[in-house]
């Protein structure tokens, strides 16, 4: 299928490409947006709650290769709502994101000192840190919701995949 | 065998890689020619071994010892249900890389066990009836025979992606209870999802996939219910698409879509709707038909609309809808019916032949704060469908807005160039003295029922004011016709110029006092009523006595120009009166 899009109003907002007078706003009111962005505010929240409970429990008895494309969808599914992404930039994003939350999870998870992180709060907390650094660094607000719903599969798939192995993948 | 037949799992896996891969920006051109040429090698390579060829029994065996079964030819009919008492050890059934050459079924709700086929090629029919499946992955292989799955359940995860149907699939009345996946595939025949549910657990936001996916045949999602949301992006339907009593319940994704033949939504429920953006253009190119749907809210940004177009009916929510920037071109382009809570944006879309009825669209098309240019075209479309009083209306919105327009734009420098910041000075005052004194109070001859409230209202602030000035007014016989020169109905007679007989009858009470004023100043306004009530003067040059008589100067000579203005405005607003006036004045 040929891809039939088409660019006729570039200087339109778009929601993943930060305007000039946004950016100027957010370093205005940094303070509060890493107030709002604090991993443990968003644990707290009641949209992150649910978001994680209903996509951390739905996914019991998913393998860690479903879990794998479950996460991928997921990415995919918050980037299609709302910004104006093409799909092929759309699934290079997802990659993008996906790349870049694994290796934060690898910092966070996988020093020597600490091998067994296994409890689920600890993950929790471990994965809303790296998610919110994976959204500083590749340009990308996620909603608390966002937040929970990335989460709840990301949780599931640290607790199916060895630690080891999940450490030692590039 | 053929060749392009003997590693179908590899086949199929490239096969998906390729199709992802030829969407990446380029640059990545040298990976894309690495893997088409392991692709071609790996597919086509001469020295390709022959996988074991098993029957069915032995199948049946190697599953129930193992779960497993990997890179075999089954000669026969496989019968999935005959699995139903493998040991419980094994809770999923794993299949890769597997040939079938004869019929695969799976029967009744006996074999609950998840299945995990990849990489397979089925050349007879595969019929899945009535079954319940805590999972079911069929991903990465080809059909060459029909599949059919009716009334089955799958309990958790379903992917169906990567695949490639080479005949007809139905999905009659399957129930996902989770997100289903169907991304990245290819229909070549005719394609059914008929009756069935997805998503029934899922949270609002879990979308079932159908991105990238290339129907070639009629694609029939009739009666189906999506109960979270729904991805369609860069598909394409190369024929009919029917979704006729779809329920879409959270929102689905249409961006980058080609409907190549007619796409049918008659009686769909949709939540969010998104069929496009400035990026993502989605071309319906032949007869696009929403009848009786009903959308939460509506996105055709930029959206070809090629053939008749039919919204009738249609019912937007309180989001609205947006047609910005959409083709709406073909001459049968139909809005009749349409109702929207929300605003109903048309801003630079193109609509020359477009059927709507202000009295149903109107309050929403005004919500979306049109400008100038939409409104003209809407006001040509309504006179063009002969609805005059909706063009009416039409216009007094066009002719605000353009005045709006005109003294919102700013005036040239007075230091740099006096010629041009005059001549825009003096058409901004001329516009403000068309507002106040035509735009304002008649609606730019549009409302005719404004006029008139105006006028009755001037009438009845200036009779009481007149009945509470005191006993100015009285009645006298009117002068005979004979008299000469006699004085006009706001000029003051003189009670002592008064002739004998006739002496005025001033009121007693003050009801009476107002009567007569109600009377007096309808006729100073209107130039109609009786003429027998005078303004009398006791003394003509106590002060107060010439400001009325100023006053009731005034009064006469603003009632004619509210006469003229209630004439102009009648005659434009009155359907009849304009043809009739045409009609005298060639």
């Amino acid at each position: 299928m040929t891809n039939h899009t088409r660019s006729l109003h570039h200087s339109r907002p778009d929601r993943y490409q930060p305007d000039p007078w946004v950016a100027a706003a957010a370093l205005i009111l940094l303070p509060i947006s890493v107030l709002a962005s604090d991993p443990a505010t968003i644990i707290n929240s009641q949209s992150f709650n649910e978001a994680f409970r209903d996509y951390y429990e739905a996914l019991d008895s998913y393998t860690a290769k479903d879990l794998e494309f479950e996460l991928s969808e997921t990415i995919d599914d918050i980037l299609s709502s709302g910004s104006h992404l093409t799909r092929a930039s759309l699934d290079y994003r997802v990659r993008q994101i996906e790349r870049a939350l694994f290796s934060q999870l690898r910092k966070q998870l996988c020093p020597p000192s600490s091998p067994n992180k296994r409890d689920l709060s600890e993950l929790k907390l471990s994965s809303v840190q790296s998610i919110n650094k994976t959204g500083s660094s590749t340009g990308v607000t996620f909603t608390h919701e966002e937040i929970g719903m990335i989460s709840g599969v990301t949780v599931r798939l640290l607790q199916h995949k060895p630690m080891e192995e999940f450490c030692h993948e590039s | 065998m053929p060749r392009e037949l003997k590693k179908p799992g590899i086949c199929m896996a490239l096969y998906s890689l390729l199709r992802r891969w030829k969407k990446q920006p380029t640059g990545t051109a040298g990976h894309i020619s690495i893997i088409a040429l392991a692709a071609v090698l790996t597919c086509t390579s001469a020295h390709s071994t022959e996988p074991e060829q098993i029957t069915a029994q032995e199948a049946y065996h190697q599953l129930r010892s193992t779960g497993l079964l990997s890179s075999v030819t089954i000669i026969g009919g496989v019968d999935l249900s005959k699995l139903s008492d493998a040991s419980p050890a094994f809770e999923t059934f794993q299949i890769n890389n597997v040939r079938f050459k004869g019929p695969v079924r799976l029967i009744g709700s006996g074999f609950q066990r998840s299945l995990r086929i990849e990489g397979a090629l089925f050349e007879d029919t595969v019929l899945f009836e009535a079954c319940i499946l805590p999972s079911l992955i069929l991903r990465n292989s080809v059909w060459s025979a029909p599949l059919t799955v009716r009334g089955c359940e799958i309990q958790g995860i379903s992917r169906f992606d990567g695949n490639r149907y080479d005949s007809d699939a139905r999905f009659h009345k399957v129930k996902f209870r989770r997100r289903a996946s169907f991304g990245d595939s290819t229909f070549r025949g005719r394609v059914e999802f008929l009756a069935s549910e997805f998503g029934i657990d899922d949270p609002p936001r879990k979308a079932t996939s159908f991105s990238d996916v290339i129907f070639e045949g009629p694609a029939l999602f009739n009666n189906t219910i999506f109960h979270s949301a729904v991805k369609f992006q860069a598909s394409a339907f190369e024929q009919d698409a029917s979704f006729l009593n779809v329920q879409m319940r959270s929102g689905v994704s249409f961006r980058n879509v080609h409907f190549k033949g007619d796409a049918e939504f008659r009686f769909c429920n949709i939540g969010r709707a998104d069929f496009g953006n400035r990026d993502n253009l989605t071309l319906f190119a032949e007869r696009a038909d929403f009848r009786g749907c009903k959308f939460s809210s509506a996105q055709f940004e930029f959206t070809e609309f090629r053939g008749e177009t039919s919204f009738v009916n249609a019912r937007f929510g309180a989001a609205g809808a947006t047609f910005s920037n959409a083709n709406l071109g073909n001459i049968f382009t139909d809005f009749g019916g349409v109702h929207s809570e929300g605003p109903l944006i048309l801003s630079d879309a193109y609509f020359p032949a477009l059927q709507l009825y202000w009295r149903e669209l109107g309050s929403a098309l005004l919500a979306a704060k049109p400008d100038a240019k939409v409104l003209a075209a809407l006001h040509a479309r309504l006179k063009a469908v002969g609805d005059t009083a909706g063009a009416l209306d039409a216009s007094y919105y066009l002719a605000h807005q353009r005045f709006t327009e005109d003294v919102s734009t700013k005036l040239p420098s007075l230091l740099k160039d006096i010629p041009a910041f005059l001549d825009a000075a003096g058409q901004r005052l001329v516009h403000y003295g068309e507002w106040l004194i035509w735009g304002w109070p008649t609606g730019y001859g549009t409302k005719l029922g404004r006029i008139t409230l105006i006028a009755l209202t001037c009438w009845l602030i200036s009779a009481i004011a007149v009945a509470a000035g005191g006993r100015l007014l009285a009645r006298v016989t009117p002068p005979a016709d004979s008299e000469s020169n006699p004085p006009k109905g706001y000029e003051p007679l003189p009670l002592e110029e008064l002739p004998e007989g006739r002496e005025p009858e001033f009121p007693a009470s003050w009801a009476a006092r107002l009567y007569l004023a109600l009377g007096f100043t309808f006729r100073l306004l209107f130039k109609v009523g009786a003429d027998n009530i005078r303004y009398i003067t006791r003394d003509p040059n106590i002060a107060s006595h010439t400001r009325w008589q100023t006053g009731f100067r005034i009064l006469w000579h603003f009632g004619s120009g509210l006469l003229l203005l209630l004439t102009l405005t009648l005659a434009n607003s009155s359907p009849m009166i304009s043809r009739l006036i045409g009609e005298l004045v060639p």
